[in-house]
C-alpha cells in the first residue's frame, strides 16, 4: 500500500507535524501562565476569563474558525497590521492553521495545567516562600518538579488536538494543498475522490502512527518522575 | 530583637484580634483548637495579609495596613515549623535542609548543614528522601530546616501533634536547645498547657481569636478573668530536676532540684525507676496540682515517697475551686529553694488547717503521680550542666509586658 505513498502524502504529514508542533511551542507559555493563575490567584473577572478558554471547547469548530477570520482577516485591524506593517497575511495562510489548532486546544491546555498545579500541596509552595524563596525560585524548585508529569500531559493533549483539528481549520486557513491542508484535510478531500480510498488508508495510518508516537514521547519522558511520583504516594498512603 | 503584633483580620464570619509583644525567649500561644493559633501563625509569616493592623520585629515594619507597607513571607527572616511538617516528599534531607542554608547570605550563617543535622540526629538520613522518614524523624527533619534558614524569628505550630507520647519526650528538649543555640524570640503553639509549660513560662492565651491575656503563668492562675481558661487539671507543675542515681532495690528513680548541688540536697524527690534515665540527666518532672496533697508534718506513716517542707506563698481562690502556691524547699539555706507549685485544696482544708501566706507545710506525692520527662537529648552530665549554664534561669528569661487585656 505504502509503494503509493505520494509527495502531497509526505508533504501533508509534514504540514501537520510542522502546526502542531508550533502550536505546542505557542501555547507553552501563556497556557503554563493561565493555567497557574486559575489554579492559584484569586482576582476580578476569574470566572470569565476561565469561561473565555473554555469557549472553543463548547463552540462548534467552524463557529470558532469563523471568529478568527472576522478577527484577523484582512478587513480587521489586526490583520491589516499584520500583513501591511509586518508582510505576513494570516487568513488562509499555515500560520492561520497554528492560530485555529491553537485556539482550540488551549482549554484543553490550560484545564490540564491548571489541575496538575493544583494537585501540587501549597503549603508545600508555603514552606519554601518562609525559607526565604522568591515566587519565581518557588515555581522552579517546588511547583514546576512536582507539577511536570501535568504540563507534560497538557502539551500531549494540544499536539494530538492539533493533530486532528479540521473545523476551525477549513473555516480560517481554507483547505490549499502544501499551504493548509493537514492530515485530516487531506484524508476528508481525498474522501471527495471517486480514486481516493488507496489514499484515504494511507493517511489514515499516518495519522495513527503520528498520533500514537506523541503518545510513547510523553510516556518516555515521564517515565523517570514516575518513579518520585510513586514514591510520595506511598508515603501519603502510610499511617 | 523584640516583636510587636497588633493585628485584627476578618474572613467571613471568623475575626481574629490579637496584640502580643515578645522581646526575646519562648512564648506558648495557648488556646482550644480553632481559636486563631494557627492563623496567628500564617500571619506573623505572612502567608495572609492582616485586615488592619501592624506587625514589627526588630525595629522592621513587617506589615501595616496604614502605610500599606507587607514585607513578603520570603523576605521576613520569619522560619515556621509547620503542623504537618510540609516537607517536600520528592527531595532528600539533604536538599530539603540546605533548601533555606543556600538562599542565606554567608555572613548570616552561622551553622553547617551537616552540623545542625548531628545535632538532631537526622545525619544518617541525608540521602534519604523525605517521604521515606518517620514521623519523629520528619519532624526533626522540619526543625533542622527552619533552623538553617537563620530566622529572625521562629514560629512552632503544634510540633509535638501527632507524635507519639515518646517522641514528644525527644522533641521537647530539642526546642530548647534549638532556644539555646539560636537565641531569637521563639513562639510556640499548643493546646497542651502542661507541654508549653515545660518549655516556657511566659503564655499567650487566645480564646475565639482573641488574644485574652499575655503573661507569666502564676500571674495568670491569679487573675480571675484568665484563671477559667487555664486548664488546672493537667500537670502544670513543672519541677526542674537532675537524677541523682537509680535506686535498683527500692525501684525509685532519685532527683535533686537542679539549682541544688549534690552535697545539699536534704529532701530528694523520688519517682518511678525508669532504665532510660541515667545519673545526671536532666529531667522535667510534671506533677497535676490535684496529686500534692498538703500535711503540717512530714506523715511518715504514709507510703507517699514525696515529702518536701515548704511555705505557703498565697491561697487562691476562684470559681469555687482553691490553690495554694507553695514554695518548696528542697534543702537547707537560701540556695536550696524549689519553684513554686500549685496545690489544688479544698474550702474545708483551708479553714481545718488555717493555710494562708506563711505557713510552713509538708507537700506529698506519689513517685507514680509524677510524670518524668527527659529535658535534654543527650543525657550526660556535663551536656546536663552546659545546657543549664546556657539557658538562664526562668526568672531571667523573656521581658514580657505584663498581662494585657483587650475587652
Amino acid at each position: 500500500m505504502f509503494e503509493q505513498w505520494t509527495t502531497q502524502d509526505t508533504t501533508a504529514v509534514l504540514l501537520t507535524l510542522r502546526v502542531a508542533l508550533c502550536c505546542v511551542g505557542l501555547l507553552l507559555l501563556p497556557g503554563v501562565f493561565l493555567g497557574w493563575l486559575l489554579a492559584r490567584k484569586q482576582f476580578i473577572g476569574r470566572s470569565w476569563l476561565e469561561a473565555a478558554i473554555h469557549l472553543p471547547l463548547v463552540l462548534p469548530p467552524v463557529v470558532v474558525g469563523y471568529g478568527l477570520l472576522v478577527l484577523t482577516g484582512r478587513q480587521s485591524w489586526i490583520g491589516s497590521f499584520f500583513e501591511q506593517t509586518l508582510g505576513l497575511p494570516i487568513a488562509f495562510t499555515w500560520l492561520a492553521a497554528v492560530l485555529a489548532s491553537s485556539v482550540m486546544a488551549l482549554p484543553l491546555m490550560v484545564r490540564t495545567v491548571k489541575l496538575a498545579i493544583e494537585s501540587v500541596d501549597k503549603g508545600q509552595e508555603q514552606a519554601a516562600s518562609v525559607c526565604g524563596a522568591s515566587p519565581w525560585r518557588v515555581w522552579w524548585t517546588i511547583t514546576f518538579p512536582a507539577a511536570w508529569p501535568g504540563l507534560l500531559t497538557g502539551m500531549i493533549l494540544a499536539f494530538a488536538r492539533s493533530v486532528g483539528e479540521f473545523g476551525a481549520t477549513i473555516t480560517f486557513a481554507g483547505n490549499i494543498e502544501g499551504h493548509t491542508r493537514t492530515l485530516p484535510l487531506a484524508i476528508f478531500s481525498a474522501m471527495q475522490r471517486t480514486d481516493g480510498d488507496a489514499s484515504v488508508h494511507r493517511l489514515v495510518i499516518a495519522s495513527i502512527i503520528l498520533s500514537l508516537a506523541a503518545v510513547f514521547v510523553s510516556e518516555w519522558m515521564s517515565r523517570k518522575y514516575r518513579d518520585a511520583n510513586l514514591r510520595s504516594e506511598h508515603a501519603r498512603s502510610r499511617p | 530583637m523584640s516583636l510587636h503584633v497588633d493585628v485584627q483580620l476578618l474572613r467571613g464570619s471568623f475575626e481574629l484580634d490579637v496584640q502580643c509583644d515578645l522581646s526575646d525567649g519562648m512564648l506558648g500561644v495557648y488556646g482550644p483548637s480553632g481559636s486563631g493559633k494557627s492563623t496567628l501563625i500564617h500571619l506573623l509569616a505572612g502567608m495572609i495579609r492582616p485586615t488592619t493592623g501592624k506587625i514589627t520585629l526588630g525595629g522592621n515594619t513587617l506589615s501595616d495596613v496604614k502605610t500599606r507597607a507587607f514585607v513578603p513571607p520570603h523576605q521576613r527572616q520569619v522560619a515556621v515549623v509547620f503542623q504537618d511538617n510540609r516537607l517536600w516528599p520528592g527531595k532528600t534531607v539533604r536538599q530539603n535542609i540546605s533548601y533555606g542554608y543556600k538562599l542565606t547570605p554567608k555572613s548570616v550563617r552561622r551553622f553547617d548543614p551537616v552540623e545542625i543535622a548531628k545535632l538532631l540526629k537526622i545525619d544518617h538520613l541525608l540521602d534519604r528522601k523525605a517521604a521515606d522518614l518517620s514521623g519523629g524523624e520528619q519532624k526533626r527533619v522540619a526543625f533542622a530546616r527552619a533552623i538553617l534558614c537563620f530566622p529572625q524569628l521562629l514560629l512552632l505550630d503544634e510540633p509535638t501533634a501527632g507524635l507519639d507520647p515518646k517522641l514528644i519526650d525527644q522533641i521537647l528538649p530539642l526546642l530548647k536547645q534549638v532556644q539555646t543555640l539560636m537565641r531569637i524570640p521563639m513562639m510556640i503553639v499548643s493546646h497542651q498547657l502542661s507541654e508549653l509549660l515545660s518549655l516556657t513560662d511566659h503564655l499567650l492565651l487566645i480564646r475565639d481569636g482573641r488574644t485574652i491575656a499575655q503573661g507569666r503563668f502564676m500571674e495568670l492562675v491569679q487573675d480571675q478573668r484568665t484563671f477559667n481558661r487555664l486548664n488546672l487539671s493537667e500537670p502544670v507543675n513543672v519541677l526542674p530536676l537532675t537524677v541523682d542515681h537509680l535506686d535498683q532495690s527500692a525501684g525509685l528513680t532519685v532527683m535533686r532540684f537542679r539549682n541544688t548541688p549534690s552535697a545539699a540536697m536534704r529532701y530528694p524527690v523520688r519517682g518511678v525507676i525508669d532504665d532510660a534515665f541515667i545519673a545526671g540527666q536532666c529531667v522535667n518532672g510534671l506533677l497535676r496540682p490535684s496529686d500534692i496533697t498538703l500535711a503540717m508534718s512530714p506523715a511518715e506513716t504514709i507510703t507517699m515517697q514525696n515529702r518536701l517542707p515548704g511555705v505557703v506563698r498565697q491561697v487562691i481562690e476562684q470559681s469555687n475551686r482553691h490553690f495554694c502556691v507553695v514554695d518548696m524547699q528542697a534543702g537547707d539555706g537560701e540556695a536550696s529553694q524549689a519553684p513554686g507549685v500549685l496545690v489544688e485544696v479544698t474550702q474545708q482544708a483551708i479553714s481545718e488547717f488555717n493555710l494562708r501566706q506563711g505557713v510552713h507545710t509538708w507537700c506529698l506525692f506519689k513517685a507514680s503521680a509524677l510524670q518524668l520527662h527527659a529535658d535534654v537529648m543527650t543525657g550526660t552530665a556535663a551536656d546536663c550542666d552546659s545546657v543549664h549554664q546556657q539557658s538562664r534561669p526562668v526568672h531571667e528569661l523573656p521581658n514580657l509586658k505584663n498581662t494585657r487585656c483587650r475587652k
